[in-house]
């Protein structure tokens, strides 16, 4: 038997389903960020092109645009527990 | 609603016809996002973006759009995960369109197919806007 069982799955996708909640845009955000900073490390195992360097710069900014989705949906989500306990 | 994965561009990768520098980094693929008409796209059969109906074109949506900060690689449970920025949200435009049904993610320059993905009813953009939200583990997910 293969020691491995591999299985391929598109993931759902939504289409005018309104503003999604904090908690959704956290773990969108969280998982963009993982992604993105490994990225950036399979880029500097390459770097030397001009095309890499600049690939290197677009990732270094999308990860700023991300880490600000993230911070902005935990201050949402600690502000919504503290109304909550109010 | 998912992403389906096509036959024919896996085979291309795989075998090395067309194998795609996912993460956008050494062969400068694009890989663009489409709107077309189709209710019913055959992952084994539709190879093409332009075998297919693209929707009209207007102010707001001009044609199929590049994915940005596209991603391909292993997450913190050796799973590989392709992955982009949420594409931008179409504008409202009365002169859109009001008759799509999928959306196509397709390489640019021959137009294959990657995946696609069909909604349960036509969408448009002539009375609202469109957002369209990935899911947070993006398009697709290669469990090993």
């Amino acid at each position: 038997m293969w020691p491995f069982k591999s299985k391929m799955t598109g993931q759902p996708v939504l289409i005018n389903c309104g503003v999604q909640s904090a908690e959704f845009r956290k773990e969108r955000a969280e998982t963009r960020v993982a992604n993105l900073t490994a990225k950036l490390a399979r880029l500097h195992k390459r770097s030397g092109s001009k095309a890499v360097s600049q690939e290197i710069a677009n990732t270094r900014v999308a990860i700023q645009a991300w880490s600000d989705v993230l911070e902005l949906a935990e201050l949402e989500i600690s502000q919504n527990e503290r109304g909550l306990q109010l | 609603m998912t992403w389906v994965v096509h036959s024919d561009w896996l085979e291309r990768h795989f075998d090395g016809t067309q194998a795609l520098d996912l993460d956008a980094v050494l062969l400068g693929d694009t890989i663009n996002l489409g709107i077309v008409t189709e209710a019913t796209i055959n992952p084994d059969t539709n190879a093409l973006y332009t075998g297919l109906t693209a929707v009209a074109t207007g102010t707001a949506w001009t044609g199929p759009v590049a994915l940005a900060n596209i991603t391909c690689g292993l997450n913190g449970s050796n799973d590989l995960v392709f992955d982009a920025d949420d594409p931008a949200v179409i504008a409202l435009d009365a002169g859109g369109f009001s008759n799509a049904r999928s959306l196509v993610i397709y390489e640019a320059t021959n137009n294959y197919i990657i995946a696609h993905h069909t909604e349960g009813a036509t969408f448009g953009n002539v009375s609202g806007s469109i957002t369209i939200t990935l899911n947070a583990n993006g398009f697709w997910v290669l469990s090993i």
